[in-house]
């Protein structure tokens, strides 16, 4: 009856989304099951477990479920301590003038923001420059390394979907994939949500949120993989491969992707953009996966 | 008609599903299952479906589950699961005598205790999900959160109701 743990979430994965009247992916859900006899063994185990509970979560008095707000003040989790966010405060971001700018896949472009601030845009990104000196950054999508060390400028805000961000004179990079923010600092600060968790980023700290998180919890972060996208490596330590592959997209522009169950997965380690471009496949030692053509991409796979 | 298009798709994906029984361990059976399943589906359904694919699927998934069931009850002797069901409030309960009513209130008053403990943003994601039957998707654009947020809600529900149910299993 030993399931092995990764399996067991693996199941897990496949319960979040096969319960959901929207789930389409039926033949990908069958390869799984075939892959190996007991993944119907675990994902069936999980069904019962949730078909005998779930009464008692029927059964628990209403006013036990808190009616969630639309928009909770986060809170900021810093040194262990969590502190209480302070009300939000309007933010009115004279939009003037805005300007629009793309890169393709595996391209990068450097944009200067006024004086000596650049901004670097890795590839497959796009984000618009506003404000009265287009200091404000709203990343729509893709990475961006911002090297702000001009002390005669004002500061940058960035906006990533509702996380908002403002330097204190700084070297950050921020990436940007679906509605998750990815923020790390390897010089100066940054203040995360400064109307309300108020979270202050310093070198050698990450940010890793989704829109709409209550909360916002700084990490540990390795320095050397800011910006490195630019010297053309990817570093990481203890990185779910999810972000790997979003990274590798960027800065090839080839089409990777991986199984909930492999994204989960973490990696740490330096990868070159160069090799990977020459040869997708080599990804596969060093990550520990897979790595077959599918179509136009490739896909990362394996045991799971 | 309604009852013609949905045997067209049945027959169109009749391997895919044969597949799908097998890949949930209905052996050799597969085939009679499959008999079942059209069965069920052309004497339930009434109206038009929205995606008639997925439900054809969705029907083999719930059939499997119960081929399940009743396999796993033949096989093992019954746990006291229906005594601590009944012990919920509104349940027409029988007595279960003195004995078992001291243990099984101390495991109702333990799973109990566990749920509460859960995340209250967690727990109404997985009521509004699995009780009032709201998509992921339309929980996500009310709640105003991500998708890969009620996910992770929806894993943390997942992961203690199995929990609380082996432990519950052992004792």
């Amino acid at each position: 009856m030993t399931q092995s743990a990764n399996q067991q979430e693996a199941a897990l994965d496949w319960l979040v989304r096969t319960n959901d009247p929207d789930f389409e992916a039926w033949d990908e859900f069958t390869a799984w099951l075939e892959a190996d006899p007991t993944n119907a063994d675990a994902y069936h185990a999980l069904v019962e477990s949730e078909e005998r509970m779930s009464p008692f979560v029927e059964a628990m008095p209403a006013a036990d479920v808190v009616a969630p707000e639309r928009k909770r003040p986060r809170l900021a989790i810093a040194a262990g301590v969590a502190a209480l966010a302070a009300a939000a405060t309007a933010i009115v971001a004279p939009r003037m003038m805005a300007v629009e700018y793309s890169t393709g896949p595996g391209e990068i472009r450097v944009v200067s923001l006024g004086g000596q601030d650049r901004l670097v845009m890795n590839g497959e990104t796009r984000l618009e420059l506003a404000g009265f000196d287009r200091r404000t950054v709203h990343l729509a999508k893709g990475q961006v390394l911002l090297d702000l060390k001009d002390p005669g400028q004002d500061k940058i805000e960035l906006l990533s979907g509702d996380l908002r961000l403002v330097d204190v004179g700084t070297v950050f990079e921020v990436a940007r994939d679906g509605q998750d923010t990815r923020v790390v600092v390897s010089e100066g600060a940054v203040v995360a949500d400064p109307g309300g968790a108020g979270l202050k980023l310093m070198p050698g700290q990450r940010l890793d949120t989704t829109d709409g998180a209550a909360v916002l919890q700084a990490m540990p972060a390795d320095i050397s993989s800011v910006g490195s996208f630019e010297r053309g490596q990817l570093s990481y330590i203890d990185e779910p491969i999810g972000h790997v592959v979003a990274d590798l997209h960027r800065s090839t522009g080839i089409d990777f992707s991986a199984s909930a169950a492999i994204s989960a997965r973490r990696f740490s380690g330096t990868l070159s953009v160069a090799e990977v471009k020459r040869d997708p496949r080599s990804l596969a030692p060093l990550l520990g996966v897979s790595v077959e053509q599918a179509g136009q991409g490739w896909k990362l796979g394996g045991k799971v | 008609m309604q009852h013609h298009g949905l045997q067209a798709i049945f027959e169109d994906n009749r391997e895919q599903l044969l597949r799908y029984l097998r890949a949930h361990g209905a052996g050799d059976s597969a085939e009679d299952l499959l008999q079942d399943l059209w069965l069920k589906v052309s004497t339930s359904v009434q109206g038009p479906i929205a995606s008639p694919r997925s439900y054809l699927f969705r029907a083999a998934t719930n059939l499997m589950i119960d081929v399940r069931r009743s396999e796993a009850q033949q096989q093992r002797r019954e746990v006291e699961w229906s005594g601590l069901t009944d012990r919920l409030p509104h349940s027409p309960a029988n007595d279960p005598g003195a004995e078992r009513e001291v243990a099984g209130r101390q495991a109702l008053n333990k799973v109990q205790a566990e749920l509460q403990k859960l995340p209250p943003r967690a727990l109404s994601i997985f009521r509004q999900h699995r009780i009032d039957g709201l998509t992921q998707r339309e929980i996500a654009s009310a709640m105003g959160l991500s998708a890969s947020t009620i996910e992770s809600d929806l894993r943390i529900v997942y992961r203690l109701l199995d929990e609380l149910k082996r432990d519950l299993d052992e004792e």
